[in-house]
């Protein structure tokens, strides 16, 4: 869980208290879901080579990798935009890299030391942020196509109020499984709008289709 | 709750006593495999991986991080670790083939991480051999090295070290294709 996410870690680091406080994570709404309008749909989908590399301020984090390569894939399988998705090469040698870079909030572990000293009563909302990018080649000369989102999940330690329209997560490995799947669904969607990305005219999904 | 204490548990541990992590395999990097599809190198088949006289065994199977240790997946040694890169980066780009005519082997030479103040270093070298039959065509010493603001605590600079210290990897290979000799030497 530790290379998840980074900024509770520096307050927990900062802490090094003990006692009973707890942490909740808040994965943020800004970005949300992928709504059916833009869940588009291709014709004839191809398979596609998938890279995915976990980053953690800017430097590869191979374990983090490790764990989150599966969801990725299937998220990338589920989006139907792709008939076949391998770490292989595949016929028509399409690519498909993601990055994901885990940023925390500067002024984490600080914020860490208020709620220690207070054991707690001084809450602290830090915030891990995630850049996310793909970029696709379809396998023929021409331009790759990019695409980047970015997404947010805030942890809270001690006694602090839940941050305003935030659902709060089951615990902090399933709020960033969440932030990975709507950044990778946005990604993968974002790059199928693009004209280029397919040879076939895209077409918008049936009303109610994933949501 | 249990989320507090456990992290809390982790930067205990980390801070009072030595610990060992172990790499896990290696993952392919759009860089290279991009560089190598593009290029128009033709496949390789792989050598020997060893560790070159400079480089201690114990260097070769472990490498020290502040009270940490690194080790390679599988009991095994860093320069094998070299092999793993490049041979997952290879098939990934469909440029692996065990019966080519060129061979790519290596000695490391080199491999360091000093997490001591506020600024870390990592480095990481070796020595690569490239034959086509019996003839060598390339051999060359190649380092990549990595620089990053350390963090004090080292719950926080322990797995970030890491991290830079294992980006080395696939940065070596990436040196290498990029070498002006060795694009001559396979064409």
């Amino acid at each position: 869980m530790k290379r998840l996410v980074i900024a509770p870690l520096l307050v927990a680091a900062a802490l090094m208290l003990g006692g009973c406080l707890s942490l909740r994570s808040f994965v943020d709404p800004a970005l949300g879901e992928v709504p059916s309008a833009q869940r588009v749909t291709v014709a004839e989908p191809r398979p596609v080579q998938l890279i995915f590399e976990f980053r953690t301020q800017g430097a590869a984090n191979a374990r983090a990798t490790e764990m989150l390569r599966d969801q990725v894939t299937d998220v990338v399988r589920g989006s139907g935009l792709f008939s076949e998705v391998s770490t292989s090469p595949v016929g028509g040698g399409a690519l498909l890299a993601i990055t994901i870079d885990n940023i925390p909030e500067e002024g984490a572990a600080q914020a860490g030391f208020t709620t220690g000293l207070t054991l707690g009563l001084a809450g602290s909302t830090v915030t891990d942020y995630y850049v996310a990018n793909a970029r696709y080649s379809g396998g023929s000369a021409g331009a790759s196509l990019l695409a980047e989102k970015r997404h947010a999940l805030h942890s809270q330690i001690g006694a602090a109020e839940a941050p305003a329209n935030m659902v709060q997560a089951e615990n902090p490995e399933a709020g960033v499984r969440t932030v990975v799947r709507q950044l990778v669904e946005h990604l993968v969607f974002d790059l199928a709008r693009q004209p280029s990305f397919a040879p076939a005219p895209a077409a918008a999904a049936p009303e109610g289709a994933a949501s | 709750m249990k989320f507090f204490s456990f992290p809390l548990v982790m930067v205990a541990v980390a801070l009072l006593s030595a610990c060992a992590t172990q790499l896990p395999a290696p993952t392919l990097t759009f860089d290279n495999v991009s560089r190598l599809r593009q290029d128009s190198l033709p496949a390789l088949a792989l050598g020997e991986f060893t560790r070159g006289p400079e480089l201690s065994e114990q260097r070769d199977r472990s490498i020290s991080i502040r009270a940490d240790s690194l080790r390679p997946p599988s009991g095994g040694t860093f320069s094998s670790y070299l092999r793993s890169t490049i041979e997952s980066e290879l098939a990934g780009a469909g440029k692996l083939d065990p019966a080519s005519i060129y061979v790519l082997s290596a000695q490391l030479t080199r491999s360091e991480v000093s997490t001591g103040g506020a600024e870390s270093r990592a480095a990481l070298a070796a020595q690569f051999r490239l034959t086509r039959g019996d003839e060598v065509v390339y051999t060359r010493e190649l380092t990549v090295t990595d620089d990053w603001p350390s963090a004090f605590m080292g719950a926080i600079a322990i797995p970030d070290a890491m991290n830079h210290y294992t980006g080395l990897y696939p940065r070596l290979f990436g040196a290498l294709l990029e070498d002006p000799e060795f694009q001559a030497a396979v064409r």
